[in-house]
């Protein structure tokens, strides 16, 4: 097998799904697909939460879903982001960045440079 | 509905979408079609756990949750109809009898009295415990009232009462009437409003100017209908009274008896009076004083005019006597108190063995039942579904019960109502004891649910399938058996209790009381007019010749009446010790034939007769007890008492008879014993005639009465029987009490322990039919399990002994005539206990023997 991959921070699913959903309206299978393409080599996304998750952020509204039929022309809920749900991805992708980056420089830091 | 629908089958289209999208796409890659679905499900991670996922982040969803575990619930109880039924019975009678009692003991100990600020409310009472003047008869004199107003810096307010009671005409017939004197501060201090009319004036409270009256509102109802009463006049006695006011329906003191309020005459001779103790005292606390400060004013105000008398300081000293300052309502309540607290615990024990019941039926419906809560669990129900289903499935049928309970509870206050209590408080359901009881039930409840909850939180699910459901058993089984003995136990102490109360009722109902109790009638009067004495006496030779009545007299009180005069006596050439204290027995006024009609025994001397008048040299009769006590082992006869203060008044000891139990069956009264004084000799206003016949001599009695002494009422006509049951009434309803505490216990551990031995019996069906195949006898069996039973029993007897032991300083304040742990009473408790036991014991051990190996082992 591969390298062990490590599980997905608390709270970055509802991120990622976010982000999906924000490149335009997309079914569960979909985002499942692209958590994989994307991801598979660094984290483990339990494709178990993913649903429960989605559910999540249509209660809350964040998402919206509706029944379209797909290309192959089987009927699948589509879920597209609301306004609310881009104000958070917003708010949380920036938020987001700016631990990465200051984790980054953290864990950048040379020898001679704090002395 | 609809939604939840809707919803449900989206969920499902979504999911199988997914399935089917991500099988196409590894059947794509060359995967066979089944093999494809496995792996999609086995990727997305078990298809119903994502349900149940979906299904928790709904809003509300926790409310659909109850709802189809509700329905669950209702469907398992109708799935056990005898188990739920035991449930919903025993919650039911727990129930039922805790809102009764507890209604009881809310309306009287725990509400406040029906007045404004009624915790600042206290009363006062002189005490002489060495003279004999205990709590059971204390009292406060008029001059107290001077001596304390505005000298105790933590008392705003004083007040004093005295219960009064006159003839009132009614169609014709005089009927006594009962009211309170009370000086001019008493309602502004409880801080009563009359709803008609005005208080009562300072000046009507002197003598001779207190022609006026307030009527209770019932009164004033019941004499002018809807008009008003104010203006009006009543006749009370010989006094034509002017209405000034009525009062508030919520008013009541004391007792409901009281209909009517006039002011008290306190003139100068009452303002100097001190230690006569005629009247009943109230003040009202500052606010933020304590009874704790108050005691000690009054403390130093004693001390001070005890030091001011001369006379009487060194009897004063020696008697004890000390005023008391309690709070207004445990006075009031003081009688009823110990009993009251006595049946609390009863009921509250009865809820205890309710609830363990429940819990054992609950373990036992859960412990039949792992393997379907296994599987449950298994299939995606989560731990906290199964404390849901657990919860619920416990606290439906016990809500069930708490509201059948409650509403008996109702019904049965009336029982209680008439047969237990004074009248003091309106004894009422409230709020607050319906949700006492209910929150009882439901607790036991929760408690039965979690019990039955937490062995599944904990559950080895491949090993609980596997076993079928047999395995459990050792897992719930020790809390069974401790539940068990918790029970039994319990029911003891109940059984015991209720046993010792049996045993005093039969005790107290054999006591020689010293008078007759048979064929004895007794009526009481009070003084109306100047020229009593002679009517009174009139009535009685009129009386005498009725056809029936084989003697009659009269004295000042019957022997069990509600209350006694005492007085301080001393003896001429007795010499007290040092600190000695004087005595102060009963005094009752007596026409002669008293003794012979009452059947008081005549130790030596004579008895009173017509030679004893005005004119004559006074004379008294003592009992054994009083004679024993000045002139111990000596003839009394010819000894000579007097009255503190009044040496020169002699009273000749003419004659010594027996002791009679005066105040009540028990002998708890007055210590020092009772002197009779002559009827001529000295004036009572308190009259009971008394006379040998039976009941049907009453209405002869009462034409001979009303002839001879117009005007007055006759009352409280009863016979000496009838007072006898009387006195033993609270007694008797507290003992009914708690032998149905008994039996529902007894009854509650009987159904527990059988149910134990039921489902053990199930549960080793197998290794009996084991045994029973290698050769052991069906008695083996039977003997196997009721060793189960009795030993279960006997640690439960012995818990309960344990306790019962604890307890028994509380009960024996209860009890006459045998000891809290009385050998015989406990071995009767123990044997009934046994043997209930040993009965429900040996049903299902009996079904074990009569087990068939054959057909046992062949089922698997």
């Amino acid at each position: 097998m591969s390298s062990p991959k490590s599980d997905l921070p608390q709270g970055t699913l509802d991120l990622l799904i976010l982000k999906i959903a924000g490149l335009g309206p997309v079914h569960g299978y979909a985002i499942a697909q692209r958590l994989e393409q994307v991801t598979s080599d660094v984290v483990q996304v339990p494709q178990g939460s993913l649903y429960p998750a989605l559910h999540r952020l249509e209660n809350r509204g964040h998402l919206k879903a509706d029944w379209r039929v797909t290309e192959s022309g089987r009927e699948a809920k589509f879920y597209s982001l609301t306004r609310k749900g881009r104000t958070r991805l917003d708010s949380e992708t920036a938020g987001w960045l700016r631990l990465a980056e200051a984790v980054g420089v953290v864990l950048h830091l040379k020898k001679g440079v704090s002395e | 509905m609809m939604r939840r629908k809707q919803r449900e089958s989206d969920l499902e289209r979504e999911l199988r979408f997914h399935l089917e999208e991500r099988a196409a796409d590894l059947m794509a890659r060359g995967a066979t079609r089944e093999e494809a679905m496995r792996r999609a499900r086995i990727e997305l991670g078990g298809v119903e756990q994502v349900r149940e996922g979906c299904r928790d982040v709904r809003p509300f969803h926790w409310l659909e949750r109850v709802f189809a575990e509700t329905i669950l619930a209702i469907r398992g109880m109708r799935r056990n109809p005898l188990s739920t039924l035991a449930v919903v019975l025993t919650i039911a009678v727990c129930v039922a009898v805790n809102t009764a009692v507890f209604t009881v003991v809310d309306s009287l100990l725990l509400r406040p009295l029906p007045f404004a600020d009624a915790d600042q409310l206290i009363t006062m009472e002189n005490l002489y415990p060495r003279a004999g003047v205990t709590e059971q008869d204390g009292g406060a004199a008029s001059g107290d009232l001077f001596d304390r107003t505005g000298q105790m810096p933590a008392v705003a307010e004083h007040a004093l009462y005295r219960y009064f009671a006159f003839p009132v005409d009614r169609g014709g017939v005089p009927v006594q009437v009962r009211g309170i004197g009370v000086s001019q501060g008493f309602l502004p201090l409880l801080r009563v409003r009359p709803s008609e009319g005005r208080l009562f004036q300072s000046d009507e409270s002197d003598p001779g100017k207190g022609n006026v009256v307030m009527l209770t509102a019932g009164f004033a109802r019941e004499l002018f209908g809807d008009q008003p009463a104010t203006g009006k006049t009543i006749r009370l006695g010989n006094c034509e009274c002017l209405i000034v006011g009525v009062l508030p329906a919520s008013f009541r003191f004391v007792t409901p008896e009281i209909q009517y309020l006039i002011p008290l005459a306190l003139g100068a001779n009452e303002k100097r009076s001190r230690h006569s103790n005629n009247y009943g005292y109230v003040a009202r606390l500052r606010p933020g004083a304590t009874v704790a400060q108050a005691q000690s004013q009054l403390d130093a105000i004693n001390a001070r005019i005890t030091e001011s008398l001369p006379e009487l300081r060194e009897l004063l000293t020696n008697a004890g006597f000390h005023t008391r300052v309690t709070p207004l309502q445990d006075w009031l309540m003081r009688h009823v108190k110990p009993s009251l607290q006595l049946l609390w615990v009863g009921a509250a024990l009865v809820l205890v063995i309710g609830a363990v019941n429940v819990a054992g039926l609950s373990l036992a419906r859960a412990s039949a039942r792992v393997r379907e809560t296994a599987t449950r669990v298994a299939l995606g129900g989560t731990r906290r579904d199964i404390v849901i289903h657990c919860l619920l499935e416990n606290l439906l049928p016990a809500a069930i019960g708490a509201a059948i309970g409650a509403a008996g509870g109702w019904l049965a206050l009336g029982a209680l109502n008439s047969s237990l209590l004074p009248g003091a408080a309106a004894i009422e359901m409230s709020g607050v004891v319906v949700a006492y009881a209910c929150a009882g039930a439901l607790c036991s409840g929760i408690a039965a649910g979690l019990a039955a909850a937490m062995p599944a939180r904990r559950m080895q699910l491949s090993a609980a399938i596997a076993d079928g459901g047999r395995g459990g058993t050792s897992r719930f089984s020790f809390s069974r058996r401790l539940l068990v003995v918790v029970q039994i136990g319990l029911a003891f102490v109940l059984f015991n209790g209720a046993a010792l109360l049996t045993a005093t009722l039969r005790e107290l109902g054999r006591v020689d009381p010293g008078y007759r109790l048979t064929e004895v009638m007794t009526a009481s009067t009070y003084a109306n007019s100047a020229g009593f004495q002679v009517s009174i006496e009139r009535a009685r030779t009129a009386m005498a010749a009725i056809p029936g009545v084989a003697s009659v007299s009269a004295g000042s009180e019957a022997p069990l009446s509600a209350g006694f005069d005492d007085n301080v006596v001393m003896a001429e050439g007795y010499t007290m010790k040092q600190g000695e204290s004087a005595i102060s027995p009963i005094r009752l006024h007596v026409m002669p034939g008293y003794f012979e009609t009452l059947g008081i025994r005549l130790v030596s001397g004579r008895t009173f007769d017509e030679r004893d008048t005005e004119q004559s040299p006074a004379v008294v009769v003592v009992d054994e007890r009083l004679a024993q006590r000045f002139w111990p082992g000596q003839n009394a006869v010819g000894r000579k008492l007097y009255y503190p203060g009044q040496a020169q008044n002699l009273l000749l000891v003419v004659g010594v008879v027996g002791s009679a139990r005066m105040q009540n069956l028990d002998g708890k009264g007055n210590p020092n014993g009772t002197f009779y004084v002559a009827w001529k000799q000295a004036s009572t206003r308190r009259v009971t005639f008394v006379w040998r016949g039976n009941a049907g001599t009453v209405e002869a009695v009462r034409r001979e009465f009303a002839r001879n002494v117009p005007g007055a009422a006759l009352f409280d006509i009863r016979s000496m029987t009838q007072r006898q049951e009387l006195t033993l009434a609270s007694r008797q309803a507290a003992h009914s009490l708690a032998m149905v505490f008994a039996f529902v216990a007894v009854l509650l551990a009987a159904i527990g322990i059988h149910g134990l031995l039921a489902f053990f019996v199930e549960q080793r069906r197998r290794e009996i039919g084991i045994r029973m195949a290698i050769g052991c006898e069906p008695r083996g069996i039977f003997a196997m399990f009721l060793r189960n039973g009795l030993m279960l029993t006997a640690f439960g007897v012995a818990a309960g002994t344990a306790l019962s032991m604890a307890l028994r300083d509380w009960i024996a304040g209860q009890l006459y005539g045998v000891g809290a742990m009385e050998p015989a009473v406990v071995a009767l408790s123990i044997a009934a206990i046994v043997f209930v036991a040993g009965m429900s014991a040996a049903a299902p051990a009996w079904r074990a023997a009569r087990l068939d190996p054959v057909r046992v082992l062949g089922d698997g």
